[in-house]
């Protein structure tokens, strides 16, 4: 996609996927191209904020959870470590038994 | 950061945790748990030591309310306000009068877990359009979240069962499990 020199003048071409498969298509020279060319700028300028903009949301949902973790962790460790010295136990994570004296 | 959250969470967990890491107790628990007697006798001193779990867990607990807080009410210091005091409610309404440590560690974690929660979901309604790949991450963040919000009142529920003597007391032929702690005499 974008301009081709064809002897002394130059051609805008663009783009598209058809059927799996990039298609160049003629747009046209002089002020046709120049607007075309304008607008396609545009348009790959929003896709990549866009794609910034996401990529931005998920990083900040990843930090909020990420930011729990550590809590999460060491409240099932201390919680065990309470009924463990408490004389409780579990078998493969199921529930929390006093162990028989 | 909110003062009763930095009122009642001391700031370095330096004289519990001693010179081991976060992961090094989580690890000895682990053995612990596994039957190894060298490592319940290392958990069972840690808890001697008064205010153990306020220690260890004060940090991260503040950290993570401040960072939550924080991206839910953005400089709106109304909307700020605003979500400290319901969640200083809702602590105060889930430890009760005298909580341990320990159920003092368990509401700070359900509460950030339901504010966390809360906060996705708001967020999530609130966005007028979003890309596929990000409603997706949405789903599965949110997802996480309410498996941890269940699971930390699970916790909580399973200590407050397990730590405190059941009482049993038949009414008229009726039975009622009171949990709470005896009177002596």
């Amino acid at each position: 996609m974008g301009w081709e020199q064809r002897g002394g003048q130059r051609y805008y071409y663009s783009a598209e996927r058809v059927g799996g498969r990039v298609v160049k298509r003629y747009v046209g020279a002089g002020y046709v191209g120049e607007l075309t060319a304008k607008y396609d700028a545009a348009t790959r300028a929003e896709r990549a904020a866009d794609a910034e903009d996401d990529r931005q949301a998920r990083d900040d949902l990843d930090d909020l959870t990420g930011a729990l973790t550590p809590l999460h962790d060491l409240a099932d460790a201390l919680t065990a470590a309470a009924l463990v010295a408490a004389g409780f136990h579990r078998h493969h994570r199921g529930p929390w038994r006093k162990r028989r004296a | 950061m909110p003062d009763s959250v930095a009122k009642d969470t001391p700031a370095a967990p330096k004289p519990a945790a001693g010179d081991r890491t976060q992961g090094e107790f989580i690890a000895t628990v682990r053995r612990a748990e596994a039957g190894d007697p060298a490592a319940l006798a290392e958990v069972k001193k840690l808890f001697d030591r008064p205010g153990a779990a306020d220690l260890l867990g004060g940090n991260v607990a503040a950290e993570a309310l401040r960072l939550l807080v924080e991206q839910h009410a953005g400089k709106n210091h109304v909307v700020r306000a605003a979500v400290t005091h319901r969640v200083e409610a809702l602590r105060a309404e889930l430890s009760g009068a005298s909580p341990s440590p320990l159920e003092r560690l368990l509401v700070d974690r359900v509460v950030l877990t339901w504010l966390h929660l809360h906060h996705l979901e708001s967020q999530y309604a609130g966005r007028e359009s979003m890309s596929l790949p990000l409603a997706a991450h949405y789903q599965k963040c949110m997802s996480v979240a309410q498996k941890r919000y269940l699971a930390a009142i699970k916790g909580l529920a399973d200590v407050r069962r397990l730590a405190l003597p059941v009482l049993q007391v038949n009414i008229a032929r009726k039975q009622v499990n009171v949990a709470g702690t005896v009177a002596a005499g």
